[in-house]
Formats: structure tokens, sequence, C-alpha cells
């Protein structure tokens, strides 16, 4: 016989797991810890790549400006100037990326304690039934 | 009047709750096909690319895959044609996409359809809406592909300049004067990072303003949102010379300020006469809440039941009123229930039935706004009103359930690491 409570919580759970649950249940292989640093690393090496060629495009752009003066140049400012700015954008993402990160794997777990306690109360569901089934 | 405006909300969203299913495909269906025919009316060198088959495909797929498909299939559109033009720009515009990609559209967190609507809403003027509403609805993060937006339209603006043009046989200055516009898109477009900054400016000033506990918030903040906008782009356009009409930056950041209200009315309405104030304590925490119900109203539910099997009675066309007639019919006849079709079981049905005339053993189990189910939804919901929306007006729309989010630390399972 078809059980209405049983049905309701299994379909409140499937529910979560096609929509948020699957993103949420990839998460709860990791600490939050071990998750924010995978995410930064990411983040670093994407943001890196970006640099890279930001770099490349602005002295495309430049190139002409480059060729007229390439021996009065002053290089060691130039990197500076380029080290500078990679800095400064790096520790904005790596910041922003770190606390983004955090904050969505802490509303991750919310949401994955709701559905535990989906679990549990089926778990409850089911005890009940095997000890009416060894009653019987 | 409010009354019957609430009304004309109440049957949209429910009838959207019942056809959302197709409803959400066929409208992003719509809004693929508008980006990908724009797309191809501005910069379609490329024949075999134009065709409305590949477009009527393209969209198809779109709409039943995530936001972020649109988006790279407008990219790999916008490539090809580049690609067929010159192969060298191609590769710019390849490694343009890869730095907005890197820096902008990886953290689009399931918003990445924004970077195609603004272009599709610019020509309109349309695209002062988007940071609006995105400030009501999500957070600080939007940001990123709204700005990715912006450049995705100053980008398709500027190969618009050399679409259809042989550029193997131009001359080299033209072709050089191309790159450069190009590459000035990304590094030297003040323009856009004008548009950018004032749209980061608005999310932002939205977002933090409808957070904060004040009556009306989320109409303050969506015209301080809009004033920011006017500001930013006055700013911008005296300051450094932009190409902005002032007079229509006025004007359409005012119709799109409107949309926004609109948007957020169908969204939630509170109603700040009826605040109330309570206070209470747990072991952890004293607790200052302020709940501000939503206003609900019972929509007219006609239920028509035929008491007698006369001729001159079943025909209900002429009981105007059905339901008075009902009602006064079962109260002058005392034997009424042992009518054909009219037993105990409805009876208890009809005791059941509550203020708003819902039918409580059907209306249980029902998918809530956002989507989830909702076992709930329906009596609990009107009882506890006041505190369980407090909680979700309080605390953000994430979370709604006032029971389970004060027990959520009762975790056995050892789950919080």
């Amino acid at each position: 016989m078809i059980d209405n409570n049983k049905v309701r919580i299994m379909t409140r759970m499937s529910i979560y797991e096609k929509h948020e649950g699957k993103e949420d249940l990839r998460f709860n292989k990791y600490f939050k810890s071990d998750y924010a640093r995978l995410q930064v690393l990411r983040t670093l090496v994407s943001v890196s790549i970006a640099y890279i060629i930001f770099a490349l495009l602005f002295v495309l752009y430049n190139l002409e400006y480059i060729i007229d003066n390439v021996l009065t140049l002053d290089y060691p400012a130039l990197g500076k100037q380029i080290l500078g700015g990679y800095i400064v954008v790096l520790a904005v993402y790596l910041i922003g990326s770190l606390v983004g990160y955090s904050l969505k794997y802490q509303f991750s777990r919310k949401r994955l304690k709701k559905y535990y306690k989906l679990i549990r109360e089926l778990r409850e569901i089911y005890k009940d039934e095997d000890s009416y089934g060894n009653e019987l | 009047m409010l009354t019957k405006i609430l009304e004309i909300r109440n049957i949209a969203i429910d009838t959207y709750r019942k056809v959302r299913h197709i409803v959400n495909p066929v409208i992003k269906f719509i809004v693929a096909l508008l980006v990908f025919s724009n797309l191809n009316s501005a910069i379609g060198t490329d024949p075999r690319f134009t065709k409305t088959s590949i477009v009527l495909l393209l969209s198809l797929v779109s709409a039943v895959t995530p936001g972020g498909v649109m988006v790279f299939f407008a990219m790999a559109l916008t490539l090809l044609h580049v690609y067929n033009a010159s192969l060298y720009l191609a590769i710019l515009v390849l490694l343009i996409f890869m730095v907005l990609y890197a820096t902008l559209m990886r953290f689009s967190n399931g918003n990445a359809i924004i970077a195609v609507l603004i272009p599709l809403l610019a020509p309109l003027n349309l695209h002062y809406a988007v940071p609006l509403i995105l400030g009501c609805v999500a957070t600080p993060v939007a940001i990123m592909p709204c700005a990715c937006g912006v450049v995705f339209y100053y980008l398709i603006d500027v190969i618009k300049n050399f679409s259809g043009i042989n550029l193997e046989k131009v001359n080299v200055d033209i072709l050089i004067d191309y790159y450069n516009d190009l590459l000035n898109v990304i590094v030297g477009q003040k323009e856009m990072y004008i548009v950018i900054v004032v749209f980061a400016l608005v999310i932002l000033t939205v977002f933090l303003l409808r957070r904060l506990p004040f009556d009306y918030s989320f109409l303050i903040s969506i015209g301080a949102g809009a004033v920011v906008n006017i500001i930013g782009f006055l700013v911008g356009s005296l300051k450094f010379n932009l190409s902005i009409s002032v007079g229509t930056v006025i004007f359409m950041t005012l119709i799109c300020a409107l949309i926004a209200v609109v948007s957020d009315f169908m969204k939630r309405v509170l109603d700040y006469t009826a605040i109330e104030h309570v206070q209470f304590e747990d072991d952890d925490f004293y607790y200052y809440v302020k709940a501000v119900p939503k206003i609900k109203i019972s929509m007219t539910n006609h239920n028509i039941r035929i008491l007698s099997t006369s001729d001159d009675v079943r025909d209900s066309d002429e009981y105007p009123d059905d339901e008075d007639y009902v009602s006064a019919y079962s109260e002058q006849a005392p034997g009424y229930d042992l009518y054909n079709g009219y037993d105990d079981e409805d009876a208890q049905a009809q005791d059941d039935r509550d203020d708003y005339g819902r039918d409580g053993e059907g209306y249980e189990g029902e998918y809530d706004q956002d989507g989830y189910y909702d076992d709930n939804e329906g009596y609990e919901e009107d009882e506890n009103m006041a505190m369980r929306y407090a909680m979700s007006d309080v605390k953000g729309d994430y979370e709604s359930d006032f029971e389970e989010e004060m027990d959520i630390d009762d975790d056995p399972d050892g789950i919080d690491r």
C-alpha cells in the first residue's frame, strides 16, 4: 500500500536532488577549507591566463609605440607596473573567490542539513515498517 | 482597485505555476531566437550560419539547456562570422572571449543568460532594467555576467563595422585600423568601462538597500538604483564626453525602474500596515523579529452543485449567483443530503473547506513559488504567515521554512564540518 507520507518525503528529496542537490552533494565531498582552496586555485589559474592574454592584447594595441621606442623604454619600470597590476588583480579575485565560495559552501550545507533531516525521517518510516513486519 | 490588481496578480501567478514547464522553455526559445537573429543581422557574414534552420536549431537546443549554452552559441556564432571575414581577427576575438570567460563568465553562477540579454536590449535602451532587476533578485556576483554582456555589446558594435567586407582584399592600413578598433574595445574603451562601473554600482545599491530593515525597502532600493544609474551616466557623459543622450538615459531609466517595480510586485507584496514586532529567546540567542506579512487575497471560488434532478434547476445558467442559490437551497431543505450525489463524504468535504474556499485534502502538497515541494503550503502557511515570512524577509530569500531553520544545528549525523 502506498504510504503518502513516504511519497511526500521522497518527492521533496527528489526535487532537491534534481536542482541544487546536484551541486550540493558534489560539495559534500570536500571540507569547507578544501573546497574554498580548490576554487581559489582555479581562480588563480584562470586569472593568470586572462592577465597574460590581456597583457598580450595591450602590447598589440600599443605595438606601434613600442616599436618606435624599443630602445628607450624603461623596462624595469614597465615590469614593475605589469607585476604590480597582476598582484592587485589577483588579490581582488582571490579574496573575492575565497569569500564567495565559502559563503556558497555554507548555504549548501544548510540545504543539505534539511535534506539529511528528510533522510532521517524516511529512515524512521522504514524502521517502523520493519518492526511492524517482524511483529506479524 | 488594489484588490483588483492583486487578484490579477494571483491569477497570473497561478496560471504561470500551472504552465511554467511549457512557458519557460518557450520564453527561452524566443529569447534565443531573438539573440541569434539579431547577431546574424548585425554581423552575419557567413551565409551558412545565417540560415533559418541553423538559427532555429540553435534556439531549440538553447531552450532546453542552461543559459550558459545560449551564451556559448552566441560567442561561437560571433567567432565563426568573424573567421569568415579574417582569420587573424577571429584569433583576436577568441582571445578576448577567453579573457571574458576567465575573468567574468566563470563566476556567472547561473545568471549567464544576462550576457546575451544586454546586447539584445541595448538597442531599445531597455538594458537599464537588467541591473535594477538583478539587484532585486540576485547577489552582487551578478555584476560579472552583467559586465560581460556590456563588453559583448561593444564588441558586436565594432565587428559590425567590418562585417560584409572581404578583409583579405582591403588596404593594410584599413586592416590595422580594424585590429586597433577591436583591441580598443577591451583595452581602451572608456565608455564601456563607465557603463560597467555604473551597472555594478546600481546592482550594489539595490542589493544593499533592499536588505535593510526599513519599510518599502524594495521600492526605495529600486528608486535609489535608478538615481545612481542616472547620476552615473550624467557624470560619465559630462566628465568623459560620452556619446550617450542624457535625456534618453533619464527617460529610459524611469521606464526600466517601472519594469523593475512590476517585476518585484510579481515576486512579493508586503503589507507594511500590519507589521508585527516580536521578541523571544532560546538557549543560545535572544531574537528581535520584525515580521512583515505578505498580502494574500482570497479568490472568489464558485462551486456549482446540482441538488435537484428536475430540469428547471439543473440548468445553472438560470441562476447567475449559484453559490447563493446553493446556500439558500441547502438551508431551506433539511433532507438535502439524501439527494443523489450528495452523501456524508461531501458534507464532510464542505465542512473541511476553509475560508479561502480551498479543499484541504486536495490542497495539501504543492510546489511553492521557488519550485520546491511544500506540503505545508496551504493551511499552515496562512496561519503562521506573519512569523514564517518574517524570517524569510529578514534573513533573505534562500530560507523560508522557519521551523526547519530553527533546528538546523540538530545534526546527529555530524555533517557539520
